[in-house]
């Protein structure tokens, strides 16, 4: 449980946290983005450089990245799985029995793989740096236009934050909730997939409703604090992008370029 | 000046299954401006509950609560009435809302509207109000209770009300943090002339108010100064309280026949016993 | 000796920036039928140390004995059995209930070391007898239902119901008022008499530790600073106070009179021990 950090944020004063939010959000979305149009492994390789060049500026430890990657391997193992099995494009490298796997399917698993990987240490690497507070301010700056249509925007970026805010508490409670019922004998690794769910609903049934009471106590809290008390909101904390900015943009900037490049122009030569 | 007023104030909670549950009972009680009154009761006594209608957060099911003249019943004043009387409650984890303790204080006056240097201005002030200016940019999920509960106080202070009310604020803190936010919220008191209603079942925090109203079963069945009401037998036997330690000390030697004055800290206990020998 | 604990150390994440000595060479021992409180501010090893005595947290350093039971770094204990000797109850237990009856909630840590449905039941029954609560009245009730004092006692009952032979409690009486908390301190001498000797009780609240336990251990940055019985260890006031911890009232009060010359006792720790020693330097 300690292990899973996804989500949490990391205090540091580093040139990736104190970026503008905004900023943040929207090029770590043209990075997702950018991901999906890589076709070879030199592709693959500007954009770990491109995270390691991060993970280096926002003076993150690399394994607290790596552990966010460790709540999805279950994932990963099982689409490559998948993949290795199902794709029958390519040359034959192994057939045995019913199982055929080829040399293109080993090739796409290892991408689908490095994709996923990729995708979740680059979110992973947003909220590390990024308090739920300042996340929901960029958020809600972004959204700003929707307030036209009437759509609730500071509501849903209040939302967003403090389910983010609340996860570290719960994973909390979840571990006290499994020792104290560990200390009667609980035990939660032996048996089959059914017994393993079964024996988790001792820990389940208390973390709802410890949830319910929290949510309920958070709903008295914000009343108390006005929450909603004007439509003309105020912020301490004003959003102005910077130098730091502008470099990290045309840093991005450049990486997706050589990226593009590489499979419109290129072809996936290297 | 009188700034809160309870009249006849009753309040039931409705059950799935039986009779409502009479939680406070024709309940009247009016409070000063810049007074520092003790609500407590034992737990169950209906005094979280009553604290709850003092800023409208729930209404009376029968009976009236005014602020500043103003009856929390009145939907359009509801915003006036929270900003006028602030509440911090029992469990600091559940009142964070932000993971940065400056942003988490701000998260009042932004919901207000505060203009941006002015929000500034009111973080400084509550960081230093209540002590922890040094952990402004500190996240405080490591911090002790008693800071978390600090942090909490500040972010009310910083909607700048007129009232302060704390709902069982040190109910699940140790002994440490008890005594510091006592500190915190009597010189608030004290320095700032903000009016305090602090509902508590820990004796010794009462020791400095102004007065003390005791719950029980849903009734405020007694008031007085601190000394007055420690002087009542009927306070550890019938409501289920206990006195702070100097006092209960005090009253036993009484008891065994010596003559002792009302005494409420452990210097004055020092001073009469040294009198009796 | 029930408990032993030879050279116990533990490190909280190593080798990541997170690093925390939670535990530093600890030893100390316990014998059967002691009251023992432990006192340390927040952060000094108190919950780390009580984990490692029923296997919650796996031993790096050191040795520990439970009842015989022997722990070390290279063998796996029969958790178990390790479990149902050492009764564990956290801080609010009432928030680890779970199931739909009393009955079903005490009965968790019976079935769990597999004992049998007659053997259950039977516990079951003595458990939430022991803990003041009416057994007919309950069983079948959801424990949902219950007020909060009501609430904790039954989650007590599920750690006795194993009958274990040494309890260990985290802060029962937080959040009770003063009525709830003697009510605590009576269960806990009752079950004590009753059904498990030995009991270690977790506290910040030196007044109260000190007029219930036998010893008390002063925990201190993870270092064992004293294990002393009451009397003795406020001899060491000054020490106390330095490492932020209360001294009782009773016992600020008489160290007051015998500063200014008046013959009190050092045995002073609760009110009524102090009341009695004015009783006597007034002559009555």
């Amino acid at each position: 449980m300690k292990n899973i950090s996804f989500g949490q944020y990391y205090p540091a004063d580093s040139f990736v946290h104190n970026l503008d939010p905004r900023v943040k959000i929207l090029l770590m979305t043209a990075f997702i983005i950018s991901i999906f149009f890589i076709k070879s492994f030199f592709g693959y390789v500007i954009i770990a450089a491109f995270i390691l060049l991060c993970v280096i500026f926002s003076k993150v430890p690399f394994g607290s990245v790596l552990r966010s990657v460790k709540g999805i391997l279950f994932l990963v193992l099982f689409t490559m799985i998948l993949n290795l099995f199902f794709v029958r494009e390519g040359n034959v490298i192994l057939d045995w029995k019913i199982i055929k796997i080829t040399d293109y399917g080993v090739l796409f698993t290892a991408k689908m793989a490095l994709r996923l990987v990729l995708l979740v240490m680059g979110t992973s690497l947003l909220t590390l740096t990024t308090t739920p507070m300042s996340l929901t301010d960029g958020l809600e700056s972004l959204m700003k236009p929707l307030k036209l249509i009437r759509f609730p925007v500071h509501d849903v970026a209040l939302i967003m934050s403090m389910a983010l805010r609340l996860i570290p508490s719960l994973m909390d409670e979840a571990q006290k909730i499994m020792n104290a019922q560990k200390a009667r004998a609980a035990s939660f690794d032996s048996g089959n997939v059914f017994q393993r769910a079964k024996a988790m609903l001792p820990v389940l049934i208390p973390l709802f409703i410890s949830s319910f009471r929290r949510a309920d106590e958070l709903a008295l809290a914000l009343d108390a604090r006005c929450y909603n008390a004007t439509p003309n909101r105020t912020k301490m904390k004003k959003l102005k992008a910077g130098w730091r900015d502008v470099v990290a943009t045309f840093v991005t900037a450049g990486f997706i370029t050589v990226i593009m490049l590489d499979t419109f122009l290129w072809m996936g030569v290297f | 000046m009188e700034v809160l007023r309870l009249e006849n104030v009753s309040f039931d909670y409705r059950q799935i299954e039986g009779e409502p549950l009479h939680a406070v009972k024709e309940v009247s009680l009016s409070v000063r401006k810049g007074e520092f009154l003790v609500l407590a009761g034992a737990n169950g006594s209906g005094k979280s509950t009553l604290a709850k209608m003092m800023n409208g957060l729930i209404l009376p099911t029968r009976g009236k609560v005014y602020v500043y003249g103003t009856d929390t019943a009145d939907k359009t004043k509801t915003f006036d009435i929270r900003r006028r009387v602030g509440m911090v409650f029992q469990n600091p984890d559940n009142q964070m809302i932000a993971t940065i303790v400056e942003d988490d204080i701000a998260f009042g006056p932004e919901n207000l509207g505060v203009p941006r240097e002015e929000i500034i201005r009111r973080v400084d002030w509550a960081l230093k109000a209540v002590g922890m200016e040094a952990r402004r940019k500190d996240t405080p999920f490591k911090m002790s209770g008693g800071q978390k509960q600090r942090i909490a106080i500040a972010g009310i202070l910083a909607i700048r009300p007129d009232i302060l009310i704390l709902d069982e604020a040190t109910s699940m803190l140790d002994p440490k943090g008890r005594r510091e936010v006592t500190e915190v919220i009597t010189r608030l008191n004290k320095e700032e002339g903000i009016t305090v209603i602090h509902i508590t079942h820990h004796m010794d925090e009462a020791v400095g108010a102004d007065r003390i109203a005791v719950m029980h079963e849903g009734r405020i069945v007694m008031q007085g100064t601190p000394a007055e009401v420690f002087a009542s037998p009927l306070l550890t036997t019938e409501y289920r309280l206990a006195l702070p330690v100097a006092s209960e000390i005090a009253a036993g030697l009484k008891k065994e026949g010596f003559d002792m004055p009302e005494v409420l800290t452990p210097a004055q206990l020092t001073e009469a016993i040294c009198r009796l020998l | 000796m029930s408990i032993i604990v030879e050279n116990l150390s533990y490190t909280y994440m190593p080798k990541t920036p997170y690093e925390k000595k939670a535990l530093d060479n600890l030893s100390f021992q316990i014998r059967e039928g002691e009251y023992v409180g432990i006192i340390g501010a927040t952060g000094s090893g108190k919950s780390t140390l009580v984990q490692h005595l029923n296997g919650l947290i796996k031993l790096t350093e050191g040795r520990i004995s439970v009842f015989g039971m022997e722990l070390d770094k290279k063998s796996k204990p029969d958790y178990k059995k390790l479990r149902s000797t050492v009764g564990m109850v956290f801080q609010y237990p009432e928030y680890q209930l779970f199931a739909e009856t009393v009955e079903k909630d005490v009965a968790f840590g019976p079935k769990n070391i597999e004992l049998s449905a007659e053997e259950t039941a039977e516990r079951v029954r003595e458990a939430v007898g022991l803990v003041g609560l009416d057994y007919d009245e309950v069983a079948g009730r959801s424990p949902f239902e219950l007020s909060g004092g009501q609430k904790r006692r039954v989650a007590i009952a599920g750690v006795i119901a194993m009958r274990p032979k040494v309890l260990v409690l985290d802060e029962p009486t937080a959040g009770l008022d003063p009525a709830g908390r003697n009510d605590m301190y009576r269960l806990i001498d009752k079950i004590k008499a009753e059904s498990t000797p030995t009991v270690i009780m977790i506290s910040h609240n030196m007044d109260e530790i000190s007029r219930h336990a036998d010893r008390i251990l002063v925990l201190n940055e993870g270092r064992k600073e004293f294990f002393l019985p009451p009397a003795e260890l406020f001899a060491n006031s000054a020490r106390l106070s330095q490492i932020g911890l209360d001294i009782p009232l009773p016992v600020k009060v008489a160290g007051e009179l015998r500063s200014r010359g008046y013959d009190v006792s050092q045995d002073v720790i609760t009110p009524d021990d102090l009341t009695a020693e004015i009783r006597r330097l007034a002559g009555r």
